[in-house]
């Protein structure tokens, strides 16, 4: 009996082998190429990503204004700061392995228990920050131990958004790549230092002085600043809209940086570069290596030097007036509509706006981050002028004949309302007299520009204004680009619920009223002026060139206005004569002032809320409009309960209501230097080189604050590009 | 009763020589592992300590043989007792979570270990010699396990160091002592319906067991269902039909966490196709892909180096050590070495099989090492001493006059009358 069952034990123990072998063979034998082809692909390692270098941002000389630029980062191993922050993480244990034999004996040379080993690392961890403080502090870098643990908990938070976003997307949980690399906790340490770090903290193996690159605007950067734009991390948006969704290389990475304003986002598909790969096997062979492809550098036609003179000379301007907020000034080449300057007063530095940005949100006066060239429209006032005498002339509604006789008012019964302008400060109204057009655009008479628009009228006015971009924008492909106002009958009805009336013609052939410019629309009015033609501006090279067409009117009409424009400064009876007049080199100033009517802005919102506890609050949030206001509250107390309909601006700039008898306008200036002939006389022949337009925000009657710095900007232009200023400019424009 | 102390028996011989093959297998893959590991530290820190290891397991194993397994088994309690008495303080440091000043400090949540100077002794692997000796000499005169009661009994006292065990906890030791116990049984004569019974009460508990056991034991097992691509795809479209065996997550994250060793162990042994990469060659062994395998997972290697032969080669060599002892089983006389002998053989097989069956993907993983051939010091000594103790038993001259034991065959009457009348 036992040697049966001894025979039955060696039986199930030979079956149990069967089994074994059975198996090994189909392992080894059947199976043999795919595990091959299965351990083989085990062996490759993760694909190294390789950075790229985004493009540089030039000038039109070539002066780089904005480039990347080498430096080192502090890093930490994101475990340790994972640990740092939360005492629960699941890093610890991974932390306690990896340094295990670092914590393995205690200083009287027993072993540590895990208890003691977690103790010590987190001593020494404590050791790593304070240290990483003292240093950078000794090297003059202004770190605080605060500052590190906060920008640790940042990253801790971030890295767990980025897990949950992807654990979402791929169903499970599971660690992402940004767990698994250091971390940059200082950024930034210069060139110079980073072999001191490396030595000072090679005790810690946690502490990496890894090389990265930093964004940073070269030379006096803070004239150039709202051009050239900001970056900013990529947004969830960003990332679902990607078109480059389905390159790995190309596509946005979670903590990448994207140009989000200024040229930096217009041009970003120029600037940014594609991303190369290593992929390595663990013994190191390379077995694919794609190299970076870093972004195109992008040239502007802005000319860096005139940039800067120009916001000095427009800082000083703001600074005097009472009420000054900002102010620009747009230079364009007549010929190609380059951007020779876009200058907005005030601005900022942008290698310093990360820690200025609170203040600079909160300046809601001055509204320093506003693009005002670009993004602020304000009514362009008699500017606009010259284009109603166009379509009045074009369209055959008045003829270089028509004159019409201004009194200083337009009717007898209500003379206070529609009237001629005032000699400023002297209540003296003005009445021109019989005037044809080119006077009336010499004397700036506003009876005439009435009579002019009820004649043509709304249809007529706005489909000139449409000829020159008003209401579709500069064409200059920047984001901040405001289209403007065309006060189109259409537009009148669908935004403001309004039929159209004479009052609107009248008002609009003056520039008043819902009329819109902003100032590279009126520095771009003032070169179709110069040139009888219309065509988008230009501010990047590469981009395609924009067509340009002839505005209709014929030579002598276009002649009449020309001359019109040119007597505003050189005519003695002219509006700006007694403040712009200006001849150099060859060139004289021909311009226009307007006043534009300007409302105060509001510069906080009172939200009344209600809290949890059900107690009433209010709240005073510095914003510049509703709709940040609303948003920034909804941010900083989610929790509270409150109606839209009380929030209320309580804060104006400058005040809510100018004082008794007063308003307040904005002063522009508008021109462009007509060249004389030898006899000092203009020579209508020849194309005036430059355009331009000033902008001053509360800066009263155009001519008196606008007209001198327009002759400035004037000498600007003529130091800065000689006397022939269409051939230098052709020179430059190359690339 | 005549000693040969030092002319060793026929199957000793053999049992001998195919040792001798898996330890040379077994240090040729701690070395290889060795120098690719850990290289520019110590060198092959592993396979020197191993070596010592076979070195004193060797002396131990001699002394065993020298002394013999019935003067051992005299000692057989008090050997168990001490066992038991190591095995005691690792459970209370697992239950109050104590580490006696480093003396137990648990790796991986495990109190398996005994940390002693430059040795870090695992009661839990004493224990399977300890079993074995107390068993036998528990059983060997003894027919009372002829009835249901009798058979509980051993089960009773086999309870508490499985208990002591499980608590570490060490879950593979106590699944190999499970077999032996039954084969012991089986063999001295235990009523196949009784054990069959009681096997079947297992079974009917294994249910209540599954809810009972950790989450990760659980996806252990189930992690050898998952290997299969269709029932993985099955429970990640419908994890509410297979809740009780994984959640979806676990089905997908499977390949990268509670499956990664076994992809990684099927692929090192499939790869190796006919012949293997050769020794000191593949993938497998330059790259420290698959953890543990120089000890658990040395199946893996020894497939990936000298592929299907070279496993069949290894397996063989069990295939002698068992065939040996069960012929030394057979041919013993000796009731307390007969079970002896069948129980040393049972628990070597059942290693192979548990340690095979799971780099395989037959079995679920356990901490089981391959006798003889993996690393570490304790399973050595261990499996050394079973050795002996087997070996030992085949230098003992059978009993010439004595009727063979455990047989409770039915005798015919002619055969009664035989004995009764001294034929």
């Amino acid at each position: 009996m036992f040697e049966n069952r001894l025979r039955i034990l060696l039986s199930v123990l030979a079956i149990a082998c069967l089994g074994v072998f059975l198996r090994l063979a189909q392992l080894q034998l059947v199976r043999a190429d795919y595990y091959t082809q299965r351990a083989n692909r085990s062996l490759i390692s993760r694909p190294k990503s390789l950075p790229f270098l985004r493009g540089r941002i030039l000038d039109r000389t070539g002066e780089v204004l904005v480039a990347d630029t080498p430096t080192w980062d502090v890093c930490i191993d994101y475990a340790m700061i994972a640990a740092s922050v939360d005492s629960e993480a699941k890093a610890w244990s991974s932390l306690l392995r990896r340094y295990r034999r670092r914590y393995a004996k205690n200083s009287d040379g027993t072993m540590a228990t895990v208890e003691q080993r977690r103790e010590r690392l987190q001593e020494d961890m404590e050791g790593s920050w304070r240290a990483l403080v003292q240093f950078a502090q000794r090297l003059g870098q202004p770190v605080t131990l605060e500052d590190i643990r906060s920008r640790g908990l940042d990253i801790y938070e971030q890295v767990q958004r980025i897990r949950r976003a992807v654990s979402r997307r791929r169903g499970f949980d599971s660690p992402v790549a940004e767990e698994r690399i250091a971390q940059t906790i200082i950024p930034d340490i210069g060139a110079d230092h980073q072999a001191l770090w490396e030595d000072q903290f090679s005790a810690w193996p946690w502490v990496h002085v890894q090389a990265s690159t930093k964004r940073r605007c070269l030379g006096d950067a803070t004239p150039i600043a709202h051009v050239l734009g900001r970056m900013g991390r990529v947004d969830a948006e960003t990332v679902s809209a990607d078109p480059q969704a389905d390159n790995p290389f190309a596509k946005y990475l979670a903590s990448e940086k994207h140009g989000i304003s200024g040229v930096e986002y217009a041009a970003e598909d120029l600037l940014r570069g594609r991303r190369g790969q290593i992929v390595s096997s663990r013994d190191g062979t390379v077995t694919e290596d794609v190299p970076a492809a870093h972004g195109l550098d992008v040239k502007l036609t802005i000319d860096a030097p005139l940039q800067r003179q120009l916001y000095d000379m427009l800082g000083e301007v703001v600074e005097s007036v009472p009420l000054s907020s900002g102010g620009a000034i747009v230079v364009l080449d007549v010929a190609s509509r380059d951007v020779l300057s876009l200058v907005s007063y005030p601005s900022y530095d942008p290698n310093r706006f990360s820690e200025l940005y609170s203040v600079l949100r909160d300046d809601t006066d001055r509204l320093p981050l506003r693009f005002r060239a670009l993004s602020s429209r304000y009514a362009p006032g008699s500017t606009i002028k010259p284009l109603s005498c166009l379509a009045g002339l074009y369209s055959g509604k008045i003829s270089l004949d028509t004159r019409e006789t201004c009194t200083g008012y337009m009717f007898s019964e209500k003379r206070d309302g529609w009237r001629c302008w005032e000699i400023h400060g002297t209540g003296i109204r003005k009445a021109h007299g019989s005037i044809n057009v080119t006077e009336a655009l010499t004397g700036s008479c506003n009876i005439f520009m009435y009579r002019l628009g009820e004649r043509v009228g709304v249809d007529g006015l706005c489909s000139v204004f449409d000829m020159v971009g008003v209401g579709r924008g500069s064409g200059i492909g920047l984001r901040e680009d405001n289209p403007g106002i065309n006060p189109t009958p259409a537009w009148l009805s669908s935004h403001l619920n309004r039929t159209t009336t004479k009052a609107h013609s009248r008002l609009f052939a003056m520039g008043q009223g819902e009329i819109s410019l902003t100032p590279i629309q009126v520095a771009n009015l003032m070169a179709t002026y110069a040139s009888g033609r219309y065509k988008p501006v230009t501010l990047i090279r590469r981009r395609k060139d924009h067509p340009e067409w002839r505005l209709p009117g014929s030579d002598a009409q276009w002649l009449a206005i020309r001359r019109g424009i040119f007597g505003v400064t050189n005519d003695p009876d002219g509006t700006a004569y007694k403040y712009a007049n200006y001849v150099r080199d060859g060139y004289a100033l021909a311009g226009k002032t307007g006043s534009a009517t300007a409302t105060p802005w509001p510069t906080a919102y009172k939200i009344p809320y209600m809290e949890e506890d059900g107690s009433h609050r209010e709240v005073v949030l510095a914003e510049g409009a509703r709709g940040p206001a609303i948003k920034r509250f909804e941010r900083e107390f989610p929790d509270a309960v409150y109606d839209k309909k009380d929030v209320k601006a309580v804060r104006y700039w400058p005040v809510e209501k100018p004082p008794e008898g007063q308003k307040y306008s904005h002063a522009w200036f508008g021109g462009y230097l007509q060249p004389l002939g030898a006899d000092g006389k203009p020579d209508w022949r020849q194309q005036p080189p430059v355009a331009f337009a000033v902008l001053i925000e509360f800066g009263g009657s155009g001519g008196r604050t606008s007209g001198p710095l327009a002759k400035r900007v004037c000498d600007a232009i003529l130091d800065r590009f000689g006397s022939d200023i269409a051939t230098t400019l052709r020179k430059s424009s190359g690339y | 009763m005549q000693i040969r102390a030092w002319k060793l028996s026929e199957p000793g011989v053999l049992i001998i020589l195919a040792t001798g093959v898996l330890l040379a297998v077994g240090l040729a893959c701690i070395y290889v592992t060795d120098t690719h590991y850990v290289s520019g530290h110590d060198g092959p820190a592993n396979a020197k300590k191993q070596f010592i290891f076979v070195m004193i397991s060797m002396v131990a194993a001699s002394i065993v043989l020298r002394v013999g397994y019935h003067t051992i088994s005299q000692y057989a309690y008090i050997i168990f007792g001490i066992v038991l008495l190591l095995l005691l303080p690792l459970a209370i440091a697992r239950v109050f979570h104590l580490s006696f000043g480093g003396l137990t400090a648990p790796r991986n949540g495990a109190y398996r270990w005994i940390n002693l100077p430059g040795y870090q002794l695992q009661p839990s692997e004493i224990m399977k010699a300890a079993y074995l000796i107390a068993l036998a000499w528990y059983l060997r005169y003894r027919s009372n396990y002829r009835h249901f009661g009798g058979l509980l009994l051993p089960f009773a006292i086999s309870v508490v160091p499985f208990a002591l065990i499980l608590i570490e906890p060490d879950l593979g030791t106590v699944l190999l002592l499970v077999p032996v116990l039954f084969a012991m049984l089986f063999l001295a004569g235990a009523r196949i319906s009784h054990l069959l019974l009681i096997m079947l009460m297992g079974l009917a508990m294994t249910p209540l067991a599954w809810g009972q056991i950790k989450s990760y034991q659980r996806l252990r097992i189930a992690s050898v269902l998952l290997q299969n691509d269709s029932l993985r795809q099955a429970v990640i479209d419908s994890p509410q039909d297979y809740e009780l065996l994984a959640t979806k997550r676990q089905a997908m994250e499977w390949a990268a966490s509670s499956g990664y060793q076994l992809v990684h162990s099927k692929n090192a042994v499939g790869s190796g196709g006919w012949f293997g990469y050769g020794w000191g060659e593949g993938i497998y062994v330059n790259n420290s892909l698959l953890p543990d395998r120089h000890n658990d997972f040395v199946f893996s290697l020894i497939g990936h180096q000298w592929g299907f032969i070279g496993c069949s080669v290894v397996l063989c060599c069990y295939v002698v050590i068992v065939t040996a002892g069960v012929r030394i089983a057979s041919v013993t006389k000796d009731p307390f070495g007969r079970l002896l002998a069948v129980g040393a053989v049972t628990l070597l097989a059942a290693q192979v099989l548990i340690n095979v069956g799971m780099t395989i993907g037959l079995l679920p993983i356990t901490g089981m090492t391959l006798p003889f051939v993996s690393y570490g010091g304790s399973s050595l000594l261990s499996n050394f001493v079973v050795l002996a103790l087997l070996i030992s038993v085949s230098q003992h001259r059978p009993f010439l006059l004595a009727g063979k034991p455990f047989d409770f065959r039915k005798r015919s009457i002619v055969d009664r009358i035989d004995i009764m009348s001294g034929r």
